[in-house]
C-alpha cells in the first residue's frame, strides 16, 4: 500500500510525463483501481460459490471462468489425491 | 517405491516455504536437466537429497526430444523447453506422479494418460504419512497462495483451507512431527 509520500511523487511523475491534470489522472486511477477490484472480487466470489457460473462469465469472460473451474478441480483431486496416498 | 518426474514449480515453491521435506514421501524423483538449471537458480538443489531424504536424479533431454515432443502436445497450452522436457522424460521413464504446479502442463500430462500433482497434493502425502502435522500443514498452506500462478493463487487459500479442514478433522493425524 502506498503512503501519501509516494502518492504524491507518483502523481507528480504522471503530471509531467503525461501533461494531464491531475484530476484527470486520479479520475482514471479510480477508473483502473475499481475495474480491478471488480473482477478480484467477482473471482473470489466465483472460488467460493457466493455468484453463479452465469453471472461470472458475464464479468470474467469465458476462457477464464474455465481456467479458475480447471483449477478448483486440479487443487481438489491435488487434496484428495495426497490425503488417499 | 513412488517415483516422480517434477518441474520447477514444487521444487521451488516447497523450497520458499521451507518444506522440502515434504518429498519425502516419494522414493525417486527425476528432473530434467533444463529443470535442474532453473531451480538452481532459485534453490540449493545440491542439498535436495539430504533435506527431503529423497533421491534425485537428473536427466538429459536432448533439444532434439524437445521438439519432437512438442510437436505432439496440443497447439494452444503455452509450455517452455524445460516444461516439454518434463513431459518427455515422463513419457519416458512412466513415473507414479508428475509434479507439476503449472496447469497447462498440467492438462499434458493429463492428454498423455499419466497422473499429475502439484505442491498441496505433495503437503496432503506429507500430512498422512506422519512427516507434517495439521499446524504445519496449515501454516505451509498460509505461506504457500501468494503467487501469481492461478494454482496457488491468494483466491484459493480459503477454498483449500476448508477442505483440508474437513479432512484432517476427519483422520486426525496426532503422531506426526512438527
Amino acid at each position: 500500500m502506498q503512503d501519501a509520500k509516494g502518492i504524491t511523487r507518483e502523481l507528480t511523475f504522471l503530471t509531467r510525463r503525461t501533461g494531464e491534470d491531475e484530476l484527470t489522472l486520479l479520475s482514471r486511477a479510480l477508473q483502473l483501481g475499481l475495474s480491478t477490484l471488480f473482477t478480484r472480487t467477482a473471482e473470489q466470489s466465483f472460488i467460493d460459490g457466493e455468484i453463479s457460473r452465469e453471472e461470472a462469465v458475464s464479468i470474467l469472460t469465458e476462457r477464464r471462468v474455465q481456467e479458475i473451474e480447471y483449477a478448483k478441480q486440479a487443487l481438489t483431486q491435488d487434496i484428495a489425491r495426497g490425503f488417499n496416498r | 517405491m513412488t517415483r516422480a518426474v517434477c518441474d520447477s514449480g514444487p521444487l521451488t515453491h516447497l523450497w520458499q516455504v521451507d518444506l522440502w521435506a515434504a518429498f519425502g514421501t516419494f522414493g525417486h524423483i527425476s528432473l530434467a536437466t533444463q529443470v535442474a538449471r532453473e531451480v538452481r537458480r532459485h534453490a540449493p538443489l545440491d542439498q535436495f537429497e539430504r533435506l527431503a531424504g529423497c533421491a534425485l536424479s537428473t536427466c538429459d533431454v536432448p533439444q532434439t526430444d524437445v521438439a519432437s515432443c512438442r510437436s505432439t502436445l496440443p497447439p494452444q497450452l503455452e509450455l517452455q523447453d524445460a516444461d516439454v522436457a518434463t513431459l518427455h522424460l515422463a513419457r519416458k521413464l512412466g513415473p507414479d506422479f508428475v509434479l507439476t504446479d503449472d496447469l497447462d502442463v498440467r492438462r499434458a500430462v493429463e492428454s498423455q494418460r499419466q497422473t499429475p500433482m502439484g505442491s498441496v497434493g505433495i503437503l496432503m502425502r506429507a500430512y498422512k504419512a506422519g512427516l507434517l502435522n495439521a499446524a504445519s500443514l496449515d501454516r505451509a498452506i498460509d505461506r504457500l497462495f501468494v503467487h501469481s500462478t492461478l494454482y496457488l493463487s491468494p483466491a484459493f487459500k480459503s477454498h483449500v483451507k476448508r477442505q483440508v479442514a474437513q479432512l484432517t478433522a476427519l483422520g486426525r493425524n496426532p503422531g506426526a512431527a512438527d
